[in-house]
């Protein structure tokens, strides 16, 4: 029995001491230095999804972390490191446009009050475990922002997926978006009164921004007129004219302020094609520019929204009328997954959702033009993982493959404002990219490497 | 590049390491375990030096001077340290179960603790770091006969590998807790469950009476004519099962005695926060006490009335009368806190001897399981625990652990 | 079985195929499916260029060879085919009509009548590729019922129930645990369960004994009928093995999110595991877990709990396991012949062989390539979605 138990030790260390070494295999190339070489990967079918378009068998040169050159035939430079990809797939690092990583657990239950001014970036959690299960499926960049339950949630950041060490954290465009919430789908049963007076009281804030702006003009008007009237008096030497009260700041004003400027998009989540019209009418009266999230019912005002610029960011796989839960509100999953009774939607009579007409219209969604990004269909951080996933099966809707490709990858770097770095393969882009042992939407494919600014940091093993 | 020499180093280093650790695991998992321990507290108040304690196949099989070593079997030389048996908490309130009380009914004398029980609790994880190896785990307090507890080790991967025994002593709770949350309906459906008895002291006394006096009617029949829970009932009242009565107040110490004196049955007292007021009593029945927490006690921890002088002394009082008795943690003081308990003990004036005995081979006697637990002696299981020092000293500090023979680290 | 010349179609466009399989195949209900890649699931693995004949609903022959008999043909050139999937435990059409909440043991009712063929739930698992369904009572009691294995029809007049009384579902789940009834712990619900089973006698304690006599337990004590138990932490799927092994009583465990945990046990008492669907939203090792139990041997099939999960979660299980390095026929087992190998009925569905129903699903490309569209579905040799191109 003894003997056994040794024999059993010593697999278990064996295993043990294998699951260590991708880790410290990992830390050894992010330090050995690879980032500051230069790279060649050569011999691969690229989807760039950029100017130079689909690339049969062509090669990639990597230097500084950023991409010196794409195309058919590239000579190597000396000291380069190689990689042979013949058979091999590369696509752009995959963009997530909504996600909740980098935000605590407790922060997902317990959102405390929420105002314009909550800013992501001040309260982010860098050392989120979630973050290297979601880089090894290819997701190199992500937008991040506080989870709302409120109405005006706050303000989110895009990021690279990347947790360093010391937490160091890279930006890639910080006050991306404002999340405003317009309907609470709580126990998904929105009332009609609740929608309502969700409406008003965001339309209420941004009215309130505008008579701020006012005042504060009023203000700069009787300044100047003062100044004039005071360098009048004192030429004169006759006293002094009143000093304009100077009007308080209030920086969740300013940043209304900025939305209405179009310094950023403001997000509305929205579910019901009531919302959505509301989501426009608020766009249309404070001039913003729209971002359209999860928006399950799009398909009913497509003709609506090709009319307006708005962005829209969707899953197929979302629709609010069951749960996606196994076991049910106090089943395993639930307690798991630190699941609240807001969170549960009870299945009544779906309405017959029809595959044909749904591929009609994702076919109809590519054909009309209106900007789309996939996003995973719910707020856990791991189900971000899965974006190529959801391109897969957006493709099986009727989707093209440059537009199901395209809506994780360079549309969603478009919608997000970063597409000037990330999102497709170009000279003079960040160099995140994953290789592929197949094509990029069959879900069969493996990911065998992803490169984030220019490093390999992840890697199949052999 | 550089790379691939890196790559080679590190492949090296890391036959190296792995090496390192399976001599490591050669030199533990050798058959026999040979231990040499400078200081050994058997369990029982006497105290060897600079002997061996072999361990083969989880049991203990030599204790003493004089063991001839094989020439290839690795001896662990703990010359400067202490090894004592591991501690068992003759009553733990632990975390392991996701809900410890099943409220259905008043009276469940067989449910089976076992299947509650979630070996990965932290609980557990607690338990074993802080020394404690065996623990009795019973349901809640929540009904007046929860059932019948169960001893366990701390470490396995199933309930069904921890497990020393199954359904040991019948717990039977005084007092007001079992009548919690039961009351008459207010906007309540009156067939609810919670609408019944009892609802204070005197009606668990009368649940109890009504149980017992039916067992006492059905005295003349026949095993096979009575329910198991009836059987259970019989052996507590035939003298073969003792129960486990938790009673804190003195009302419901007395009550306890006064339902002995009617029923003559067997029984330990577990909780008694007022035991110190019937010692007498105690010692002239030969009842033993699970007591505790010693300190920590929120509601009566500052020590300021004479009474909680008193009764932070009772184990002191105890041992005075020669009253075997064992400690216990409940819901205000965590179970890594065991020792520390015994150690507030001794400084309140407990012989260091007897507090070692009230954690190790007292505790298994009352359990009923001095053959197998409570001290290092010959067939007794490898429970060992290896202390740097004294361990009833707060500085010396828990080196490793020994559970059926095998070490744990209780510091990783 | 049933004869499909008499049955009327009542759906148009079933009406309009229907008819020209009659009008095609003249007397005999016989067609040849050919062109397609098939995966069989069965022994025969994949074959790449085989002709399957269909005849009375039933896969008559798989022909390997250029000698087809003359039967209409249709024809799936680059498409590809895979078993009709059985989910094992499913609330597919009846989430509320599965639940008796009188009483915490209804084991007397039977979940076949609860089946209603015109709900959009079982248009949604047709078109999901789901053709067979253990149609569950829920959770929610400690002894639910007795479940039943349809096939999924969309036809109110022709429900092929294929074993009306397949097991007994009993529940040691964190739902049968509530504050306000027993019982309010694990241990309880075990010793209630334990109680009912040793006192089950004509007239005993319950009031409503006339309507609740508790056959299904009376069956399952006299090894009649099998328990499902769900389970799904460490200490259900270990009390669960503890109560098989108490009354000698062969199992399935239904949930078994912690089942990994207890391998030795499960291998040694040979109990099968159905477990929970894998989402989107689970950690990376819930795969991993899933991928562990079928590599120690244990046998491991993926149910829907369907409308909790949608029908495509089937197939996404059984992709994650391929991407935990199991081969993708392996992997397409969980789905097809390993739940129907644990629910008794592998001997009619389950797989594509000779003398099995012709349940099939064609899709666009590999069967667990989520990204291939499902182009048809046959249950019975018949086409059952609508709209099929």
């Amino acid at each position: 029995m003894h003997k056994q138990d040794f024999k059993g030790n010593i697999v278990k260390l064996f295993r043990k001491s294998a699951a260590i070494f991708p880790f410290i295999f990992l830390i050894f190339l992010s330090t050995s230095g690879l980032a500051s070489d230069q790279v060649l990967l050569k011999n691969a079918k690229i989807y760039t999804m950029g100017a130079p378009g689909m690339l049969a068998d062509g090669m990639i040169l990597i230097k500084d972390g950023k991409i010196e050159k794409i195309g058919l035939a590239i000579s190597a430079p000396s000291g380069a490191q190689v990689f042979d990809l013949s058979g091999k797939t590369i696509i752009p690092g995959l963009v997530c446009a909504s996600s909740a990583l980098f935000v605590e657990k407790k922060d997902h239950q317990y959102s405390g009050e929420e105002r314009p001014d909550t800013d992501i970036l001040e309260g982010i959690h860098y050392f989120d475990p979630s973050v290297s299960h979601i880089l090894r499926h290819g997701v190199t960049t992500a937008y991040i922002s506080p989870v709302s339950f409120r109405f005006i949630g706050g303000l989110g950041a895009v990021v690279k997926v990347h947790s360093g060490e010391r937490g160091e954290l890279s930006i890639l465009k910080d006050r991306a978006a404002l999340n405003i919430r317009l309907e609470r789908l709580q126990d998904k049963k929105t009332s009609n009164i609740l929608r309502l007076t969700q409406y008003h009281r965001i339309r209420d804030s941004f009215k309130q921004a505008e008579e701020y702006r006012k005042e504060w003009s009023d203000y700069e008007t009787k300044l100047k007129k003062y100044e004039k009237e005071k360098k009048d008096l004192e030429e004169k030497e006759k006293g002094k004219p009143k000093k304009p009260e100077k009007p308080k700041k209030d920086e969740s004003k300013e940043i209304l302020l900025q939305a209405m400027d179009k310094k950023f998009p403001v997000r509305f989540i929205v579910h019901r094609p009531d919302s959505i019209l509301q989501a426009l009418r608020l766009g249309e009266e404070f001039g913003l520019r729209i971002i359209l999230e999860q928006s399950e019912d799009w398909s009913f005002l497509l003709n609506e929204l090709e009319k307006t610029s708005i962005s829209l960011l969707s899953n197929p796989l979302l629709d609010y009328r069951r749960f996606l839960i196994p076991g049910g509100k106090k089943g395993y999953a639930a307690q798991y997954l630190q699941l609240e009774e807001g969170d549960f939607f009870y299945p009544y009579r779906a309405g017959d959702r029809d595959t044909q007409k749904a591929q009609k219209t994702w076919s109809e969604l590519a054909d009309s033009g209106i900007p789309f990004a996939l996003i995973p269909p719910d707020r856990f951080p791991f189900s971000a993982r899965f974006m190529r996933l959801y391109a897969a099966l957006l493709f099986s809707r009727g989707a093209s493959l440059e537009f199901a490709l395209g809506a994780v990858t360079v549309n969603a770097a478009k919608i997000l404002g970063v597409a000037d770095r990330v999102g497709s393969l170009e000279e003079g882009m960040d160099a995140d990219l994953v290789v592929l042992d197949g094509e990029p939407l069959d879900s069969l494919s493996k990911i065998e490497m992803v490169f984030r600014d220019g490093t390999v940091v992840w890697e199949r093993k052999r | 590049m550089s790379k691939k020499i890196l790559r080679e180093i590190f492949h090296k280093g890391l036959f190296f390491s792995f090496s390192l650790c399976l001599f490591g695991i050669f030199c533990l998992a050798q058959n026999p375990l040979v231990i040499k321990a400078g200081t050994v507290l058997i369990g029982n108040g006497d105290e060897l030096r600079d002997v061996f304690v072999v361990v083969e196949d989880g049991k203990i099989v030599f204790v003493g001077k004089g063991y001839v070593v094989k020439p290839d079997v690795h001896v662990l030389d703990f010359a400067d340290k202490v090894v004592t048996p591991g501690f068992i908490a003759a009553n733990a309130h632990m975390d392991v179960m996701r809900q410890a009380n099943e409220e259905g009914e008043e009276v469940t004398p067989r449910i089976n603790v076992l299947y509650s029980v979630d070996p990965r609790a932290k609980d557990f994880d607690e338990a074993w770091r802080s020394g404690v190896t065996s623990v009795y785990l019973a349901p809640g307090n929540l009904n007046v006969f929860p059932g019948m507890g169960t001893i366990l080790k701390t470490k396995g991967p199933t309930p069904q590998d921890m497990l020393v025994q199954n359904q040991v002593h019948l717990k039977m709770v005084l007092g007001r807790e079992p009548g919690q949350g039961n009351s008459y309906p207010s906007g309540r459906d009156p067939m609810h469950m919670r609408n019944r008895r009892p609802q204070n002291r005197m009606g668990v006394v009368f649940i109890i009476r009504y149980e017992l006096t039916n067992m006492q009617n059905k005295r003349g029949l026949p095993d096979t004519e009575l329910t198991p829970d009836e059987l259970v009932f019989r052996q507590v009242l035939k003298g073969r099962m003792p129960l486990r009565i938790s009673a804190r107040s003195y009302m419901d110490i007395k009550t306890a005695f006064r339902l002995m004196e009617e029923f003559g049955y067997r029984w330990i007292l577990e909780g008694g926060v007022d035991a110190y007021r019937y010692l007498d009593e105690l010692e002239a029945n030969d009842i033993p006490v699970i007591y505790g927490p010693v300190y920590k006690n929120k509601n009566r921890g500052d020590f300021n009335r004479e009474d909680d002088r008193y009764m932070a002394r009772t184990p002191v009082l105890l041992a005075e009368k020669g009253i075997r008795f064992a400690f216990q943690n409940n819901a205000e003081s965590p179970i890594s806190a065991l020792r520390d308990e015994a150690i507030h003990a001794v400084e309140l004036g407990l012989a260091e001897e007897k507090a070692l005995i009230a954690l190790t081979l007292d505790a298994a006697r009352i359990l009923g399981i001095s053959d197998r637990l409570g001290s290092i002696a010959k067939g007794k299981n490898a429970d060992l625990l290896v202390f740097d020092g004294n361990p009833f000293e707060p500085s010396s500090s828990l080196l490793s652990v020994v559970i059926d023979g095998k070490f744990y680290d209780p510091n990783k | 079985m049933r004869s499909h010349k008499c049955s009327v179609p009542l759906l148009s466009l079933l009406l309009v195929f229907a008819g020209i399989y009659l009008f095609a195949g003249g007397a005999e209900d016989a067609y040849l499916i050919k062109g397609a890649k098939i995966y069989t699931s069965g022994t025969q693995g994949v074959l790449t260029d085989a002709a399957l004949l269909i005849e009375n609903g039933l896969f008559k022959k798989i022909i390997d060879g250029e000698e087809w008999p003359s039967v209409p043909v249709k024809d799936y050139s680059g498409k590809t085919i895979m078993p009709g999937m059985v989910d094992a435990h499913s609330y597919v059409s009846g989430y509320y009509g599965l639940l008796d909440n009188t009483k915490i043991f209804t084991s007397d009712l039977i979940t076949d009548m609860v089946f209603d063929p015109l709900d959009p739930e079982v248009k949604l698992a047709l078109e999901s590729g789901i053709t067979t369904v253990n149609l569950s009572p829920r959770n929610e009691n400690l002894v639910g019922g007795i479940s039943s294995i349809l096939k999924l029809s969309r036809d109110f007049n022709n429900i092929s129930v294929l074993k009306k009384r397949s097991f007994l579902k009993i529940s040691f789940n964190g739902e049968v645990i509530r504050p306000d009834r027993a019982p309010t712990s694990l241990m309880g619900a075990e010793h209630l369960l334990t109680q009912k089973m040793a006192a089950i006698k004509p007239g005993s304690d319950q009031d409503r004994a006339d309507i609740f006599p508790q056959k299904g337990l009376r069956s399952l004590l006299g090894g009649n009928l099998p328990p499902m138990i769900a389970a799904s932490t460490l200490a259900e799927v270990n009390t669960t093995l503890q109560w098989l092994e108490k009354w000698q009583l062969n199992g399935v465990i239904v949930g078994g999110e912690e089942a990994h945990l207890l391998i030795p046990s499960l291998k040694q008492k040979n109990v099968p595991v159905l477990m929970s669907p894998i989402l989107p939203s689970y950690p990376e090792k819930w795969a991993k877990n899933a991928a562990h139990l079928i590599e120690h041997g244990i046998l491991l099939a993926f149910v829907s709990h369907m409308p909790e999960t949608d029908p495509w979660s089937l197939r996404l299980s059984a992709l994650m396991l391929y991407h935990q390095g199991i081969s993708q026929q392996e992997a397409l087992k969980t789905i097809t012949l390993t739940p129907a190998q644990i629910l008794g009925v592998a001997d009619s569905v389950g797989s594509i062989e000779e003398g099995k129903h012709a349940d099939f699903v064609v899709l666009e490309g590999e069967p667990l390539d989520l990204g291939s569209p499902i182009v048809a579905v046959y249950v019975n040799g018949r086409a059952a979605l609508l709209g099929e191109k």
